[in-house]
């Protein structure tokens, strides 16, 4: 069905007539018009932007809130530097490459209800007339109150915007772009990548607010749904890629070109240009894939079609459809690192480097994880400012699940002969190491740290779900994950939204996992704190008709107990489990008997400890709990298990191990 | 010759396995100590868990995590005795080799008095000898700085990232060819000072700086071979141990017992090395100079103040060939300079009446 409506659209296209659905996907709020002309010498944009923005509430618009992103990029005063200090991600914001967004003028009018459409593209909007009005700016601080910050404004209607009405609002702005790339977007030599750069109207609440945070080192965005039609101008030897799909391409007749895309129910729009990207083409499923890599990288393209093809697959496969008829890929520029590894709708950011080896999965997993993001921020748009665990972290365990399908769970992301590590044990690992500094859910910029936000958005979850998963199974978990994107495609779904959808597609009340889990900074860590095998020596003592006589007796019985095969003996066993950390989680405890003897047990996890006792012909040898290691969640798997004897064979391999390295070095070292 | 060089090297290696097994032994005794914190924290930590429980190929991830977090108390602490015991394994290898290379020169038995006398008679001048070379070490590192200054004159400071790569590999491969070279400058260095007494640790390195320059063929010839033999043996190794994939249990006497192997095989190689770098920088030295000729300590220095300084160039070999035949006591062309002829004529000449 997908296909061929693509192949419809396609052809509609190339008649002018810009629609890709046939019926819109997502509630049209912000759409957008824009003309922008590239100054490759100064990394300027000139623009002129329309949009008509429509009040989806039930409460009246009194202003408009705009995000003006590149404004943190103007100094080193803004909110951005200085909770960053100037660095991004390992990129450092050169000291002559600031960026900034200046809008020189705001026009607007209401529209009558017969003029706010529905439309497919900006070709058929109404125009502003001579009655629209002139309107000021001014620029505010929500977050924080640094008035040295001016990535939002606000601007202040002369009538209000009904429920149910749009406004029309027409802005010219300058841009530039931050040099090399920082923090995702900025101009290198004759690379370009131009993303945050126009003047992007908030989310207005169905509480009658505007959400409008400023732009914070550790936050991404927030936007409503939208069609864009974007006409940019470049030089004409530059190759150019955009979110949504080509409509024309034409000779402005002064050495550039105008390359006009459009694009329906996304929620952003990016673009990038260069005279150096070489094209690769290809096919997944539904989804046209075109990459753009670097001309000294070109070798690598077919590993980044081949991944960006997996990803679309899989995607598709496990969780949901992907609506859109293409995805672009981009390969950043040599110097312009700070424009990688970035999601925008239909199109991503990859990041290599020549030589990169294939072992390691750093292609493979940026494209996937970025791909990702095109469900877990495109069609599920959740308030990346507010809750940035439901893209970041959602998507960091779809990724761990791909990439371990894909490449075997631990050499998924490192695969040398001589070093191997998977995704999960990695994120696990990253998590351990801050595992209580904050909760998953709050503020993106108000975490411990970069490090907690880190952990928080992206590992912590990534282990959180993959927990969940091993509780609920596969099937179950794969359910709640379709049923998550079925349910609220194209909508801004809350933490809420997500939990009541795991409660109705398992069928379990899962807010005490949820709970532990987002809202508090509890750690799960069990341990095995004792085991010991006793021999029960049944003749021991008096029985309670002793006499003198059988005293005698009784004691020469012990002498010759003591003589008797341990074949004969009955061990009272003990094992105790103990609690370390306050998350509470059931668990399975395997006990091992000399003899071979397993035994399983479960325990609920929620009192402070809990003991087992057994009696067998046999002394116990190990105690382990969570032996499958289903729970990642947990910190400490070396506690999770003991055993009776000291384990001689590992430690003697450990202990050879680190002695023949240390001699290696040594070896190398002498003088 | 280089080839005979080597072999002679490697059997004269094994003629002198007691000495290879001192260096095995140092080596292990100092790695046991060096990984004893390491060793303890995780045997204590898991010691008696189950995490042990993995092929022997490779060590678990999930394990390090969980030790590296839950042991920086440790680490650190043990941090500063590894220091210190890294600093003592670089003085102790000094004082090894004196007691090797002193051993090796004269071919003659090995027994403890000779071994603690050498060690002790060559470690200060090795010492000295090894920091002259350090800031040969040090230059190497300046190498990639220059060699980064030229490719910028060349391509500018934006280079397209596959000419940055395999210019940077470039880079790289000096910088450690010219370690690896220095390391061979330290040697025959030190082989010079073995040979002459300890006559002078700067005229020591000037020399094996020259032999080094002079005769670089052959010094790169015959360290390549040696460092030709220990990457296949390393190479073989880390593939033996990587295909160890059974379960703990099966295979780790055969662990052992290959990492045993494997460190012998070093000690030998080390000795080999030294030995053949011996008889190679020997074979160029004039007879008159050696001090088995002389056999009375006070004129080596004399010898050499009178002779090597005239010497510009190793240019043949003096001892381990056959000289061409000549006209009647002139001497072989073209084997060093009228100036250094000379002085070597007249050092023999002293040497003579004195003998």
């Amino acid at each position: 069905m997908i296909r061929t409506w693509v192949v419809l659209c396609f052809g509609a296209l190339a008649w002018g007539q810009t629609q890709i659905f046939e019926t819109p996907l997502s509630p049209r709020i912000a759409n957008y018009k824009i003309d922008v002309t590239l100054d490759p010498e100064h990394r300027l944009l000139d623009a002129a932007e329309q949009l008509m923005w429509t009040n989806t509430t039930e409460h009246e618009a009194t202003e408009l809130q705009f995000h003006l992103y590149l404004n943190a990029f103007r100094n080193n005063r803004s909110t951005f530097m200085r909770e960053s200090g100037g660095r991004h991600r390992g990129n450092e914001i050169s000291s002559d490459g600031w960026g900034y967004t200046n809008v020189s003028s705001i026009k607007a009018r209401l529209l009558a209800e017969e003029e706010s459409g529905p439309y497919w593209n900006a070709s058929q909007w109404p125009t502003l007339g001579e009655s629209a009005w002139s309107l000021d700016h001014e620029f505010i601080w929500p977050d924080d109150d640094n008035q040295d910050d001016k990535t939002v404004i606000r601007v202040v209607l002369p009538e209000p915007v009904p429920p149910g009405g749009s406004v029309l609002v027409d802005i010219d702005f300058e841009a530039c772009l931050p040099s090399p790339p920082f923090a995702r977007t900025g101009a290198k030599e004759e690379y370009f990548f131009v993303g945050q750069w126009f003047p992007k109207i908030a989310v207005f609440t169905d509480e009658g607010v505007w959400n409008c945070h400023q732009f914070h080192l550790n936050s991404e965005f927030f936007a409503d749904y939208g069609t864009y039609d974007v006409s940019m101008t470049v030089p004409e030897a530059n190759i150019l890629g955009a979110t949504g799909l080509e409509v024309s391409v034409s000779e402005t007749g002064n050495g550039m070109k105008t390359h006009v895309y459009h694009a329906e129910d996304v929620h952003d729009f990016a673009w990038t240009t260069s005279p150096d990207f070489v094209e690769f083409k290809g096919q997944a499923q539904d989804v046209e894939i075109r990459v753009l890599m670097q001309k000294d990288r070109a070798y690598q393209g077919e590993r980044h079609l081949i991944a960006a093809q997996h990803s679309v697959t899989y995607f598709q496969d496990w969780y949901g459809d992907y609506p859109f008829p293409n995805l672009t890929v981009i390969d950043p520029r040599r110097g312009a690192a700070g424009s990688g590894g970035m999601e925008y709708p239909t199109l991503i950011t990859a990041g290599s480097t020549y030589g990169l080896p294939e072992s390691l999965r750093a292609v493979e997993l940026v494209i996937i994880h970025e791909f990702g993001h095109n469900f877990w921020y495109h069609l599920l748009a959740s308030n990346e400012f507010e809750e940035s665990w439901l893209d970041e972290g959602i998507n960091t365990y779809t990724e761990i699940q791909i990439m371990a399908d894909l490449y075997g769970e631990k050499s998924d992301s490192i695969d040398f002969p001589f070093f191997k590590i998977g995704g999960l044990d990695m994120h696990r690992n990253r998590y351990a190491s801050g595992p209580d500094l904050d909760p998953m859910l709050r503020d993106s910029w108000s975490y411990y740290s970069g490090s907690s936000y880190g952990i928080n958005s992206y590992s912590k979850p990534g282990v959180v779900l993959t927990t969940l998963q091993n509780y609920l199974g596969r099937e179950t978990m794969s359910k709640v994950m379709k049923t998550y994107v079925e349910r609220h495609s194209f909508t801004h779904p809350t933490t809420e939204d997500f939990v009541a959808i795991a409660n109705e597609v398992s069928g379990q009340d899962l807010t005490w996992f949820f709970d532990q889990a987002i809202h508090t900074n509890r750690v799960l860590d069990y341990t095995v704190s004792f085991i010991k095998s006793t021999a029960i020596d049944e003749g021991a003592g008096f029985d309670f008709d002793i006499t003198r006589d059988d005293l005698m007796a009784g004691l020469k019985d012990d002498d010759e107990k003591e003589e008797s095969d341990d074949e004969d003996k009955t061990y009272r066993t003990e094992v105790r489990l103990r609690r370390l950390g306050e998350f509470q989680f059931p668990v399975v405890l395997k006990v091992v008997f000399e003899d071979g003897e397993e035994v399983m047990e479960t325990w609920d996890g929620k009192d402070l400890w809990k003991k087992f006792f057994y009696e067998r012909k046999s002394k116990i040898a190990s105690a382990e709990i969570d032996p499958d290691h289903l729970i990642p969640l947990d910190i400490n798997y070396t506690n999770n298990s003991k055993t009776l004897e000291l384990q001689r064979e590992p430690m003697t391999h450990m202990n050879a191990t680190w002695l023949d390295r240390f001699q290696i070095v040594l070896d190398l070292l002498a003088l | 010759m280089i080839i005979n060089t080597f072999k002679n090297g490697w059997s004269k290696s094994w003629q002198h396995k007691s000495l290879a097994l001192l260096w095995f032994l140092m080596i292990v005794l100092f790695a046991w100590l060096v990984s004893a914190p390491l060793r303890a924290g995780m045997a204590h930590m898991a010691g008696y868990s189950l995490v042990g429980q993995q092929p022997l190929g490779l060590m678990s991830f999930d394990f390090m995590t969980d030790f590296l977090l839950n042991s920086e108390g440790l680490l650190a602490s043990a941090m500063a005795g590894t220091m210190v015991l890294v600093a003592l394994w670089l003085f102790t290898s000094i004082y090894m080799t004196g007691a090797i290379l002193g051993s090796l020169e004269g071919d003659r038995p090995v027994t403890t008095t000779r071994l603690g006398g050498n060690g002790g008679r060559y470690f200060f001048p090795f010492i000295l000898h090894t920091l002259l070379v350090i800031v040969l070490f040090g230059i190497s590192l300046l190498v990639p700085k220059l060699l980064g200054m030229l490719g910028d004159a060349i391509w500018g400071e934006d280079p397209y990232e596959n000419i940055a790569f395999w210019y940077g590999i470039f880079k790289i491969s000096v910088t450690v060819l010219l370690f690896w070279y220095a390391k061979r400058i330290l040697d025959y260095g030190r082989i010079d000072l073995v040979l002459t007494k300890k006559a002078s640790v700067w005229r020591s390195f000037v020399r094996s700086l020259r032999f080094a320059r002079v005769k670089v063929h052959l010094v790169v010839g015959l360290g390549a071979s040696f460092a030709a033999i220990y990457a296949i043996a390393f190479y073989a190794y880390s593939k033996f141990r990587l295909s160890l994939t059974l379960e703990v249990g099966k295979g780790v006497i055969i662990a052992l017992l290959m990492g045993v192997v494997f460190t012998a095989f070093r000690a030998l190689y080390r000795v080999a090395q030294w030995r053949a770098e011996l008889d190679l920088y020997r074979s160029f030295l004039p007879p008159t100079v050696l001090p088995e000729a002389i056999d009375v300590q006070e004129d080596v220095d004399r010898v050499f103040e009178s002779t090597l300084p005239g010497v510009e160039d190793f240019n043949e070999p003096l001892v381990a060939t056959e000289p061409e035949p000549s006209v009647a006591d002139e001497p072989a062309q073209p084997v060093i300079s009228d100036d250094a002829l000379s002085g070597i004529a007249d050092a023999v000449d002293k040497h003579q009446q004195q003998d």
